[in-house]
C-alpha cells in the first residue's frame, strides 16, 4: 500500500497524472520594491511550499483547484490570498515590512529559524538586521563577526583574517558576493570584513549539506547577496563614526534601480599619533544595478572594489584588495524554469613597495567564470536546480621591478600559472512523503592545469624527501622539466550529495553526506592567512584536496519563539598540505617541496538555541569539537614524528551566547559574549646560541595552545523621539567592545629582551575594551 | 572629546607585555656553531668552532661544551683543533681549497657528529655610511651598505652587523650589479663606538636555514615575513643517534669586513 502511494507521489511530482496550472512571480518589499529570497511561499491545503530563490522567484505547479497562498518573512507583515488554479498565472507579490509596535505580537516566522521540513541543514541564514545589530568592534557592524556566533564557525585569532568552519582552514571556505569568488575576505589584517553591511541584502552559510551547485572548496559556502536598490525613491543614508565613516545612495534607474555604497576608514589613523607619517587604511566601494528588459528578462550588473594600504614612511607601502565585476542575466524560459547565465571578473592584488631595497613586488589572481544554471519548479513537492561552470585561472605568484633608476634591482617575473575548473551539476529537491524529503544532487568537477614553463620533475616523483642522516625533509632531486607546451595535470571527480529530512509534527531529524575536491591550495606560515599568502593550484605534484563530509541532526520548534537544532559532523580530509619543518614558504616557486600531504580529520556537535520573538531575543551556540591532521610518508616519519597532531584550528570548545532587548521605541541593547579554548601554537622546548643570539628551538607542532579566548561586548541603540515615525531617520550607537579588558592573546613570541639579555613570553593582544560611537542617518 | 577618544583608541590598539608561560624543556642536544674562513682574496684562513647545549628557554646562562674532540678532515688529511677557552675551538691558520670539500667531525659525550661543506665565495663590503633615513618608529640609526656582487647566479650573502642584528640577503632581483640597501638599527645601537660589520658568502642551504634562524630569534624587526614555528636542522649530523640530533651550522666561506661608527 505504501509502496503504491510512493510511486502516486513520485507521478505526481513529475507531473504525468494530471493536468497542472502554474502560478509564478517575485517576492518583493512593498516599498523598496526590492526582490527578497529565501521567502516561504506555503499551500497550507498540501502541508508544502517552496522558496523564493536567489532572485525572489517563485512558481508552484498545482493540479486545477482552490488554494491558499501564505507568504511569510522576517520583518514583514504575512501576505494570504485565495488563488483559483484554472490557467498559469502570474502573480508579483509585494510584502509589506512590519511596522514594529511593541505592543502587537509579531506572528511572522523567522526565516532565519530551521526550516523543520526542508532536506537542508548546516545552513544559517542571516538578514541584514540581524548582522547590523551585532555589536562589534569600533562601532562597525561586521559580517565575519556575526557568523562567528554561530555554531561550528570559530575565529582564525583577533587580529587575523578569515574564519573557521567545522575545523577546516581558512582557506577552505568558498566566499562569494553576488556569485563572484573573493579571495581575501577582510581589511586591516582581520579588523573589519570586507563585506559592507548596509549593502547587503542577506547571507548564507553552508557548513555541510552543500549543494550540487557549488563546489572547489571543502569546508563551507559563504553566499552574499547585496541588494540592488529601491525602486520607489532615491535614498541616501550613511554613518559617521570615530574610526570609519559610509555612504550608501540607491533608488530608481529607469525601470530598474541602482544602488552605490562607500566605505573607508580615515587614513594615517592608527599610527599618526606616534609623530611621524605612517598609516594604515582601507576603502571600498559596492555598486549594484538592475535593468529588467521584459517581464521575462533582467539584467544585473554588480561590482565591488576594495583596497588596503599600509604605509610606513614612505618607506615601505603595502597595497592589496579586491575587484570583482559581473554580469548576470536572468532568463526565464517558462514560469516553472528560470535561469540565470553569469560572467563574472575576479581579480585580488597584492602590491609591496620596498623603497629600501629599491623593489616594487606585484601579485595576485585574476579569474573568469561563466556559468549558466537553472531553477526548474516542477512542483511544490519537486525541484531541480542544474547548471554548467567553468572558471579560468590566471596565477602571478610575483613581478619584480627597481622602485626607480640605480637601485641596482633587476625586473623579474615570476613563472605565472594558469588554470581550467569546471563543473556540472544537477541537484533534485524533493518531498517523497508530509514527512520524508531528499535533496539529492550530482556534481562532476573538471580541472586542468594548464601549460607553463618552470615545473619541476623529480627524481622517482618524490618532490620532498627525508634525509635520513639529518633527520629531516629536503627538496627532491630535479630531473628536469615538463613540456612546457602541454598541461601537466588533470583531474575529473565525482561528487555525490545528499540530504534526507525525516518529520515529525514539530521536530525533524536530517542525515547529509557530501564529497567535495579542492583545486587550490593555500599553504601558510601562520595560523591564519594574511594577505600575503600565495595561492597555488593543484598540479602534477600537489593533488587536490578531498573531503568526506557526514552530518547528521535533530532540529525542533516547540512553539513559535523557541528554536532548537543540534547536529553531529564527521569529516575525512586527504591530500591536505603542511610544511615540513624548517620550511621557507616565502617567494618559494616550488611550494611542492617544502610541503608533505597529510589527512585531516575533524568531528564534533553543535548545539544552536534561540528566541525568536519578543522583547528579548536572543541565541546560544556551543560547539564541542576536535580537528587533527596527520602527515606520513613512504620515505620517512612524516611530520610530528607521523603522529596525528592539532590542526591550528582545532578549538575543542566555543560558545558564544548573542542577546538583543527592545527596552523601549527608543533604546535598544545589544550583547555578544564569546568563549573558545586558545588556538594551538608551537612553543619551544629549549634555547640555544648562535652567533651570539639566543634562538629559541621549538618543539612538536601545534602541541601548546594560546590561553583561552573570551570577551563581552555590548551596544546601545538610540533612536531620538524627534524621528520616529518620520522618514527620515537618525539613531546613534554606542557600544564598548570586549567590555571587561581582556587581553586576549592574538600571538605569543618567545624572544630575548636586548636590554636585560633575559629570555621571555611576549602576548601580543590587539584590543583591549573599546568604545566607540556611531551616527546613523537616512535621507 | 574627539582627540582624546582618538588616543584611547590608538593606546588600545596594539600591547605587548611580558607573560608568565609555562614551557617544558626536552633533554640538551648538542649546538654546532662552526666556521671555516678566509678573507675575500686570500688563501689562508681559519676554523673556529663554537660549542654549548640547548638549555630551557628561560635559562640566563648557555651551558658551553669544553671537553669535546673536534677535527677537521680533507682529502687525505686531518687537523685537531684546540680548545681555546669557554667552547671555542679553533685552527689558527689553514690554506682553504676551493676545489675540495672539508669534514668536521667532534666527538661529544661519546656520540659522533659530523658535517661536510665547500667553499661558497664571498664578496668585497665596499662601504658603510650612515644614512638619515627612517623606518618604522622614526629613532632608527640607518646604515648603507654598498658591494658588487658576484657576476654568476644564484649568490647570497649573510651580514653580522654587531649587537645581535643578523641579516640575509640573495642575489635573485640584482644578479651581477652593485648594490646598495639600507639597514636599520633600533636606537638602543651605542654612538660614536666602532661596530664591525661582517659579510659572508653562502649557499642556498645556508640562507634558507639563516632566514628562519633570524625570524624564530626575533631578529626581523617585527616583519610580516614570519618563518613557522617548528624545529631548525643544521647540516650537522649525529651518526651515532640520528634520533638525537644536533642544533647549528658548519659553513666554509670568505668574509669581508667593515668599520662603522654610528653618530
Amino acid at each position: 500500500m505504501r509502496y503504491y502511494f510512493l510511486i502516486a507521489v513520485w507521478f505526481s511530482a513529475l507531473g504525468i497524472a494530471q493536468q497542472k496550472y502554474t502560478l509564478s512571480g517575485t517576492v518583493s518589499d512593498a516599498k523598496t520594491q526590492e526582490t527578497l529570497l529565501g521567502v516561504s511561499v506555503l499551500i497550507p491545503e498540501l502541508q508544502s511550499g517552496v522558496i523564493t530563490n536567489s532572485y525572489g522567484f517563485y512558481s508552484v505547479s498545482l493540479p486545477q483547484g482552490d488554494y491558499t497562498i501564505i507568504v511569510q518573512y522576517l520583518g514583514y507583515a504575512t501576505f494570504q490570498k485565495q488563488v483559483t488554479f484554472d490557467q498559469d498565472q502570474l502573480l508579483d507579490i509585494k510584502l509589506k515590512s512590519d511596522v514594529q509596535s511593541l505592543d502587537e505580537v509579531v506572528v511572522t516566522t523567522d526565516v532565519e529559524q530551521i526550516n523543520i521540513r526542508k532536506a537542508e541543514m548546516s545552513v544559517n541564514r542571516m538578514s541584514s538586521k540581524t548582522i547590523q545589530q551585532t555589536p562589534t568592534v569600533l562601532g562597525e557592524a561586521d559580517v565575519l563577526k556575526a557568523i562567528q556566533l554561530l555554531p561550528g564557525v570559530t575565529s582564525a585569532g583577533e587580529g587575523a583574517s578569515g574564519f573557521n568552519v567545522r575545523g577546516g582552514a581558512a582557506d577552505q571556505n568558498l566566499i562569494l558576493l553576488d556569485e563572484a569568488v573573493l579571495y581575501n575576505s577582510s581589511h586591516l589584517f582581520g579588523f573589519f570584513s570586507v563585506f559592507n553591511p548596509d549593502a547587503i541584502k542577506d547571507l548564507q552559510l553552508y557548513k555541510g549539506g552543500i549543494p550540487a551547485q557549488y563546489g572547489g572548496r571543502l569546508s563551507s559556502v559563504l553566499s552574499i547577496y547585496q541588494k540592488e536598490g529601491r525602486k520607489d525613491k532615491i535614498r541616501v543614508n550613511g554613518g559617521l563614526g570615530l574610526v570609519s565613516s559610509k555612504l550608501l545612495a540607491e533608488g530608481p534607474l529607469g525601470k530598474g534601480s541602482f544602488l552605490v555604497a562607500g566605505r573607508g576608514t580615515y587614513a594615517h589613523l592608527f599610527l599618526k599619533l606616534s609623530g611621524n607619517s605612517n598609516s594604515a587604511y582601507f576603502y571600498d566601494l559596492n555598486t549594484k544595478m538592475s535593468f529588467p528588459i521584459n517581464d521575462n528578462n533582467k539584467l544585473y550588473v554588480s561590482g565591488y572594489f576594495g583596497r588596503d594600504v599600509f604605509e610606513v614612511n614612505e618607506s615601505f607601502a603595502n597595497t592589496y584588495g579586491n575587484t570583482v565585476f559581473n554580469l548576470r542575466w536572468n532568463h526565464l524560459f517558462s514560469d516553472k524554469l528560470f535561469s540565470n547565465a553569469s560572467i563574472i571578473y575576479s581579480d585580488y592584488y597584492y602590491g609591496l613597495l620596498l623603497e629600501i631595497a629599491g623593489f616594487d613586488w606585484d601579485s595576485g589572481i585574476q579569474n573568469l567564470n561563466i556559468k549558466y544554471d537553472f531553477n526548474y519548479f516542477a512542483s511544490p513537492q519537486t525541484k531541480f536546480n542544474f547548471g554548467l561552470q567553468s572558471t579560468y585561472f590566471h596565477f602571478n605568484p610575483g613581478t619584480i621591478k627597481p622602485s626607480s633608476e640605480g637601485t641596482g634591482i633587476n625586473p623579474e617575473s615570476l613563472q605565472p600559472k594558469y588554470a581550467l575548473e569546471s563543473g556540472a551539476y544537477v541537484d533534485a529537491n524533493l518531498s517523497l512523503s508530509d514527512a520524508i524529503s531528499l535533496q539529492l544532487g550530482l556534481r562532476l568537477n573538471h580541472f586542468i592545469r594548464l601549460p607553463q614553463n618552470g615545473i619541476n620533475t623529480y627524481l622517482n616523483d618524490a618532490s620532498t624527501v627525508y634525509n635520513p642522516n639529518l633527520g629531516g625533509y629536503e627538496a627532491g632531486i630535479v630531473t628536469g622539466s615538463f613540456d612546457g607546451t602541454k598541461s601537466s595535470a588533470t583531474y575529473t571527480h565525482l561528487e555525490p550529495r545528499i540530504t534526507l529530512a525525516y518529520s515529525f509534527e514539530k521536530s525533524s531529524v536530517k542525515f547529509s553526506y557530501n564529497r567535495l575536491h579542492q583545486y587550490l591550495h593555500l599553504i601558510s606560515n601562520t595560523a591564519s592567512p594574511t594577505p600575503l599568502d600565495v595561492w597555488t593550484p593543484s598540479g602534477p605534484h600537489l593533488k587536490p584536496q578531498q573531503v568526506d563530509q557526514w552530518a547528521m541532526g535533530y532540529f525542533g520548534e516547540p512553539n513559535s519563539s523557541w528554536s532548537f537544532q543540534t547536529e553531529w559532523y564527521y569529516k575525512d580530509v586527504t591530500n591536505r598540505l603542511d610544511y615540513v619543518d624548517g620550511a621557507d614558504l616565502i617567494a618559494n616557486e616550488a611550494i611542492e617541496e617544502i610541503t608533505l600531504p597529510g589527512k585531516v580529520r575533524a568531528y564534533g556537535w553543535e548545539v544552536l538555541v534561540k528566541k525568536n520573538s519578543g522583547r528579548l531575543q536572543a541565541w546560544l551556540s556551543y560547539t564541542l569539537s576536535k580537528s587533527e591532521q596527520q602527515t606520513q610518508t613512504n620515505n620517512g616519519p612524516g611530520i610530528n614524528k607521523g603522529k596525528w597532531y592539532r590542526t591550528a584550528h582545532d578549538k575543542t570548545h566555543d560558545l558564544s551566547i548573542s542577546a538583543a532587548y527592545k527596552q523601549s521605541e527608543k533604546w535598544d541593547w545589544n550583547a555578544n559574549f564569546i568563549f573558545q579554548t586558545g588556538q594551538p601554537v608551537t612553543y619551544p622546548v629549549s634555547q640555544y646560541e648562535m652567533f651570539g643570539v639566543s634562538i629559541p628551538n621549538f618543539g612538536l607542532r601545534n602541541g601548546s595552545r594560546l590561553p583561552v579566548y573570551h570577551r563581552l561586548d555590548v551596544s546601545a541603540t538610540l533612536h531620538p523621539k524627534k524621528y520616529i515615525g518620520k522618514k527620515q531617520k537618525a539613531e546613534w550607537i554606542f557600544g564598548i567592545y570586549n567590555l571587561y579588558n581582556r587581553r586576549n592573546a592574538s600571538s605569543i613570541s618567545f624572544r630575548q629582551n636586548l636590554d636585560t639579555r633575559q629570555n621571555e613570553a611576549v602576548r601580543l593582544s590587539i584590543f583591549g575594551a573599546v568604545p566607540a560611537i556611531t551616527y546613523k542617518f537616512i535621507w | 572629546m574627539k582627540k582624546l577618544i582618538f588616543l584611547l583608541i590608538v593606546l588600545c590598539w596594539s600591547c605587548e607585555d611580558v607573560v608568565d608561560i609555562e614551557l617544558e624543556t626536552e633533554s640538551p642536544r648538542l649546538v654546532v656553531d662552526a666556521e671555516l674562513s678566509r678573507k675575500v682574496g686570500e688563501t689562508i684562513g681559519a676554523l673556529e668552532v663554537k660549542l654549548s647545549r640547548t638549555t630551557s628557554f628561560y635559562e640566563t646562562e648557555i651551558p658551553k661544551v669544553t671537553t669535546a674532540e673536534v677535527r677537521l678532515s680533507f682529502e687525505d688529511q686531518e687537523v685537531e683543533a684546540v680548545h681555546t677557552e669557554d667552547g671555542i675551538y679553533e685552527i689558527e691558520t689553514l690554506i682553504i681549497d676551493p676545489d675540495i670539500s672539508y669534514t668536521l667531525h667532534i666527538v661529544d659525550d661519546n656520540e659522533h657528529y659530523q658535517a661536510t661543506e665547500e667553499l661558497t665565495f664571498g664578496t668585497v663590503l665596499e662601504s658603510a655610511v650612515q644614512g638619515d633615513g627612517q623606518f618604522f618608529s622614526g629613532d632608527e640609526i640607518e646604515v648603507i651598505l654598498t658591494f658588487t656582487d658576484l657576476p654568476e647566479e644564484g649568490n647570497y650573502y649573510f651580514f653580522d652587523m654587531g649587537y645581535s642584528n643578523l641579516f640575509a640577503t640573495q642575489d635573485r632581483f640584482y644578479n651581477g650589479n652593485r648594490f646598495s640597501f639600507s639597514y636599520f638599527y633600533d636606537d638602543r645601537l651605542p654612538k660614536n663606538t666602532p661596530i664591525t660589520i661582517r659579510m659572508t658568502g653562502m649557499d642556498e642551504a645556508f640562507f634558507d636555514y639563516i632566514q628562519i634562524l633570524i625570524s624564530h630569534g626575533g631578529l626581523n624587526g617585527g616583519s610580516p615575513f614570519e618563518a613557522a614555528t617548528s624545529t631548525l636542522l643544521g647540516n650537522v649530523q649525529n651518526t651515532t643517534d640520528s634520533q638525537h640530533y644536533p642544533l647549528g651550522y658548519f659553513r666554509v666561506t670568505e668574509y669581508s669586513t667593515l668599520e662603522f661608527v654610528a653618530e
